[in-house]
């Protein structure tokens, strides 16, 4: 049962990292890597802060501005440095791996004995695990909230359109680079408020705990896609983050089962090929089906 | 005297590969007055410049040399971005005029906003819906009744249809047509060429359209260049382009 509910709330938490990176991904079109640093960046720049005694709400609200400036970087390698989107990427997070190691000083910092956004008096009151979730829930119900009403301004509009078809954004006189910076900004800055949120509730930030987490972005986002079909672009925001909460869920079991947590980034990659193919697969299977279908009316 | 034109292109030329063995001028010291009112035909055959000259005028190709003025301000250097608040656009391919994946009423009300700043206020969809279909029913009234599909359930006719009002939905100083019915099956790209002219004259739009339909540059517009190795081989205006037959037309082709 405690297994559950801390997989429930550390889904709530690492759907934040879906969030952003569904900007970026669904909305921009575009796979940026630039998460794999961000998250780790979030992580050492609140611990960081909190180690050295800034408020911790502070200081994830500053992991935040760091992970929006690390996709600042990345933005401005493509559109000013003409460079592909892709290793644009790829370049930034190598970079932040040293980032990280100046910020926190050593590779692994701890938070022990430290307060921390979750050591708020009615989290403290609630039992063990619930406080993950309860933050969790909260945290995603505000970023979810925040990112529809953006979503749905005339700058957001703007940045969907970009999205979608960049030659009739420039057109309607809407400037794709600029959406790319504000994009790339936003999607990570999420994505450095993720580290940060759960570097706070395992406790330690350590510099090699980005790896993988692109592929757990893009985990909840697909696993939403495919049990939550033919969504508005809100009810999407929201089906990402439980959509994060299946993929935990998923995990666990396959731990219950007595694999090893040595194999889990070979397990994550595994659920997300699988769940990406599964469309296709199923295209196949419907044809079938239809045939099948054919050969009974005649 | 340049007041009374809306755009005037001195000397233009646009050259790519320069320096290089490879060397093409594809628009050759092109000097054209564009008066508010005309609706231009602009004929030529493949490679004559047309499309590199409409590019030129929508600031998606900077020219090589010369000088672009609108309303006595050089423009030649305004990105296609900046530009896009007076001049529109309808391209050939149906696919690059719309948001695929947004519905026609939001598509409506990106355009509806073409060139303006875009702030972090909500975007009132709802109160522009009537507007909205009243400019589709104008045009292609089926779309009226489809304004929450999403663009991509459209067909390439409808698309095409949509990507015309949205460039005239706001009147623009200058609309660029590059060939916009030419992706269409007949009987769409009649309709929507009939609808064009309609609009185009009932809102007295200053238009630049560019055909491969000799019979749509005599019927269609009231000036009408022919393009050749990338100079303006003729300009029939006014009287002079209503006297033209498709015989003299064809023999310019030969």
């Amino acid at each position: 049962m405690n297994l559950i509910v801390s997989a429930i709330g550390q889904g709530f938490l690492w759907g934040l990292l879906g969030l952003g990176l569904f900007l970026s991904f669904r909305i921009m079109n575009t796979t940026d890597m630039t998460v794999e640093g961000t998250f780790p960046l979030g992580a050492a720049v609140s611990v960081s802060l909190i180690v050295q005694g800034t408020n911790p709400f502070l200081a994830t609200l500053a992991a935040f501005g760091a992970g929006a400036l690390a996709g600042l970087v990345t933005a401005l390698l493509i559109t000013k440095g003409r460079i592909p989107s892709l290793l644009a990427g790829i370049l930034t997070m190598t970079g932040i791996y040293s980032i990280d190691l100046m910020v926190m000083g050593k590779s692994n910092v701890s938070l022990l004995g430290k307060k921390t956004i979750y050591s708020l008096p009615f989290l403290q009151k609630l039992p063990q695990y619930f406080d993950s979730v309860a933050a969790g829930t909260i945290l995603m119900v505000l970023v979810t909230c925040v990112l529809i009403w953006f979503l749905s301004t005339d700058f957001g509009q703007a940045f969907i359109a970009t999205g979608d078809n960049p030659q009739m954004a420039k057109s309607q006189g809407i400037s794709p680079q600029q959406m790319t910076v504000a994009g790339l900004m936003i999607s990570n800055g999420l994505v450095g408020l993720c580290g940060a949120a759960v570097a706070q509730i395992n406790g330690y930030a350590d510099v090699n705990m980005g790896m993988g987490t692109i592929v757990i972005a893009l985990a909840s986002i697909i696993i939403s896609e495919v049990v939550f079909r033919n969504l508005g672009l809100a009810s999407r925001l929201f089906a990402v983050s439980l959509g994060s909460i299946i993929y935990r869920l998923l995990l666990l079991a396959v731990l219950q089962v007595g694999l090893s947590s040595n194999n889990l980034n070979l397990i994550s990659s595994l659920v997300l090929a699988a769940c990406m193919m599964l469309p296709q697969v199923e295209e196949k299977l419907r044809l079938k089906q239809t045939f099948m279908k054919g050969f009974k009316h005649d | 005297m340049t007041s009374q034109n809306l755009l005037e292109l001195t000397d233009l030329e646009v050259v790519v590969g320069r320096g290089t063995s490879e060397e093409n001028k594809i628009l050759g010291k092109l000097s054209l007055k564009i008066k508010p009112g005309d609706f231009i035909c602009l004929l030529g055959g493949n490679g004559a410049g047309k499309s590199t000259l409409l590019n030129v005028l929508a600031g998606a190709i900077q020219p090589t040399s010369g000088q672009i003025l609108h309303a006595g301000k050089d423009i030649s250097k305004e990105s296609e971005v900046k530009r896009s608040s007076y001049i529109a656009r309808v391209f050939q391919d149906p696919k690059l005029g719309t948001a695929p994946r947004m519905t026609v009423a939001e598509n409506l009300l990106l355009a509806a906003k073409r060139g303006q700043k875009r702030g972090l206020k909500l975007r009132r969809l709802k109160e522009n819906i009537p507007a909205f279909k009243k400019a589709l029913e104008k045009v292609n009234p089926d779309l009226a009744g489809k304004l929450d599909l999403p663009v991509d359930q459209l067909s390439g006719g409808q698309r095409q249809a949509l990507s015309f009002v949205m460039a005239t939905y706001n009147k623009p100083e200058l609309l660029l047509l590059d060939e916009h019915t030419a992706a269409l099956d007949p009987r769409s790209s009649r309709k929507l060429m009939e609808a064009t002219d309609e609009q185009i004259r009932a809102k007295k739009i200053t238009a630049v359209m560019i055909t491969h339909h000799m019979e749509d540059a005599l019927k269609y517009g009231n000036r009408l260049l022919v393009l050749d190795h990338g100079q303006i081989s003729h300009d029939y205006q006014g009287q002079a382009k209503q006297d033209l037959t498709l015989q003299d037309l064809a023999a310019l082709f030969d």
